[in-house]
């Protein structure tokens, strides 16, 4: 049986399971059921992204996290705070998934992991480890194991899908780690490692999104975007490294970022050229304190005399980040540039709480979103009202096509980037004007070009 | 029904048109409306159709150019903002593909700028402009001017 067909019957499993929550909606719990099929849809379609994109095939690669035993102890607890429960079972799984991977809630007390690339051992070892987080987060448990179960799938001779428990993980422990190569000191802790992380961090290359400001039609802010080839095209912003936080692959790669910032400023000020450069930072290097502070010493650093030039992004802020942090740390970024911005979810619609910590703009970017136009107009309304209603500006990455180019000028985005707009640069250039009419001008050309061929 | 659509014309900013003063079987002309919403595509169609116009919709400038393709009209009526394909981006499209099709731009969507797209559509070849709300006699003297 091939790999699609696995997954294609589990999906199909996915389904049909009767699952309690959608029956009757229980206190504490949000609408379970319309969440359900969109959590299913969107499985669905990226499941096939990881279908296309790994011929190899990803049988061996799909594993469940049974917490039967867990609800069983926490019985009359998980039954009252079950939208809860779910909630902390979610975010604690997809906060230790890799770019590639998957997961979604497959019966009522079960969840279904995907790890495309790692080996069988390592995703069953990853797999254990998750599940140990998860008893540990809700129950204090000093010994997780017991409340969990972790079972790999298998085809049945019949050609049925069925899940049977996976090898111990002290076994698994013994076997991988003789492969996982020695971290030699503590530098080499914080730089994520010889070898490996050179090699990948060897492979980044940076580009920069032309940022037009609606307001004066004018170019004036790059984007530094960091990419790394892979097979089929190409990784963009922090999903260039892996998401790991032991290795400390994140920081590393703001520091990387700093770096290019640096020289990318330099390169300005000496052909006075006028152009801001927008620097992303990700919140784990903020929020780590000694990363952050090795971080803000480099900034200070390589960024003397040049700060009126610089704006920083803040990217992957957690939901529910406390008010006093976010202040603390913009404050911090401030000193030492023209303005600090964030991103969020296009989903996000509270921001009381960023406007008090000094931000000047939030956005989203829209490059990789799975969701239509119809749906992302109908979000970034909402995005750009509760923003509008907070004193905030606005700014929208990733504009691909004409039509998003439009709905988000006719909601009173104050900044856009996106090459609907413009092509992405090697480096900044210098600022420049803009008509809105721009976009659409090579539309009529090759419209003349072909016309005149036509004659 | 007649209270039902009293509110949906209302609702969208324009006057309900009674009566039809056309010959029965006697059609003007072929009109293509493009608008993704359901509310303006229901309201134009009744105020075209009462003139007896024979009128088809879709949902954005995709289905659109391949309704247009499919069935060749006299007018179309485009709105700019749309998800997918939107208005002058299909008003380009349009013009080159059909010289002689006479194209009619609306907007009145979002928050700003309406105005700048509407001037573009016109850059670009739509023979009117109009921005929302307008009336039904409006509209009416723009397809008429756009058909003579």
């Amino acid at each position: 049986m091939s790999s699609k067909t696995l997954l294609k019957g589990l999906l199909s499993k996915l389904h049909l399971l009767p699952k309690s929550h959608e029956s009757k909606p229980k206190k504490n719990s949000v609408d379970h059921s319309s969440n359900r099929s969109k959590d299913i849809l969107s499985f669905e379609l990226r499941l096939d992204g990881i279908l296309k994109r790994h011929e190899s095939g990803v049988s061996d690669h799909v594993y469940l996290i049974d917490l039967s035993n867990l609800h069983d102890k926490l019985s009359e607890r998980w039954q009252k705070e079950e939208g809860a429960v779910h909630d902390a079972i979610c975010g604690i799984i997809e906060k230790r998934l890799g770019e590639n991977d998957l997961f979604i809630q497959y019966e009522d007390w079960s969840y279904m992991v995907v790890f495309p690339i790692l080996g069988v051992k390592e995703g069953q070892l990853k797999t254990t480890l998750i599940s140990e987080e998860v008893v540990r987060k809700l129950m204090g448990e000093e010994n997780p194991r017991e409340l969990v179960e972790i079972k790999a799938a298998t085809i049945e001779d019949d050609g049925g899908i069925s899940f049977r428990p996976a090898p111990p993980i002290e076994t698994l422990i013994d076997e991988v780690s003789r492969n996982i190569p020695e971290v030699e000191n503590a530098q080499e802790a914080e730089g994520g490692g010889k070898g490996r992380a050179d090699a990948l961090f060897d492979k980044i290359g940076f580009i920069f999104r032309p940022m037009l400001a609606l307001n004066t039609k004018v170019v004036s802010t790059f984007m530094m975007l960091p990419i790394r080839p892979i097979s089929g095209g190409f990784l963009s912003g922090h999903d260039v490294v892996p998401v790991s936080p032991e290795q400390g692959w994140v920081f590393k790669l703001d520091k990387l970022i700093i770096r290019k910032a640096a020289e990318t400023l330099d390169t300005l000020k000496k052909s006075k050229k006028n152009s801001l450069v927008s620097i992303p930072v990700h919140f784990e290097t903020l929020a780590h304190h000694n990363w952050r502070t090795k971080y803000i010493e480099l900034c200070t650093a390589l960024l003397e005399g040049v700060e009126k030039k610089v704006v920083f992004e803040i990217v992957g802020l957690p939901d529910g980040v406390p008010q006093a942090r976010v202040l603390e740390l913009v404050t911090e970024l401030h000193t030492r540039s023209r303005s600090v911005i964030a991103r969020f979810d296009v989903d996000h619609t509270s921001f009381p709480a960023f406007k008090v910590a000094g931000l000047h703009a939030v956005g989203i970017d829209i490059y990789k979103s799975e969701l239509s136009e119809d749906k992302l107009m109908k979000k970034l309304s909402k995005f750009v009202s509760a923003a509008k209603k907070n004193q905030l500006k606005t700014y929208i990455l990733g504009v691909r096509t004409l039509s998003m180019y439009t709905i988000a000028v006719s909601e009173g985005v104050d900044y856009m980037a996106g090459y609907a707009l413009s092509e992405t640069a090697k480096d900044a250039q210098e600022v420049y004007a803009f008509k809105l009419d721009m976009p659409y001008l090579s539309l009529v050309e090759s419209a003349m070009n072909g016309k005149n061929s036509d004659t | 029904m007649l209270e039902i659509k009293k509110k949906i014309c209302q609702s969208y900013g324009c006057v309900l048109v009674l009566g039809c003063d056309v010959e029965k079987g006697k059609v003007l002309a072929r009109i293509l409306i493009i608008d993704d919403e359901e509310v303006a595509r229901f309201t134009l169609r009744e105020i075209l159709e009462s003139r007896g116009h024979e009128v088809d919709d879709a949902s954005d400038g995709l289905e659109g150019i391949a309704k247009q393709k499919a069935g060749e009209f006299d007018l179309v009526i485009t709105d700019i903002i749309m998800p997918e394909k939107e208005g002058v981006e299909t008003t380009i499209e349009l013009r080159h593909e059909y010289p002689n099709l006479k194209i009619i731009a609306i907007s009145g969507g979002g928050r700003t700028r309406n105005l700048d797209f509407l001037k573009m559509a016109e850059q670009f070849g739509a023979d009117k402009v109009m921005a929302k709300p307008f009336s039904p006699d409006e509209l009416l003297a723009a397809v008429n001017e756009c058909l003579k």
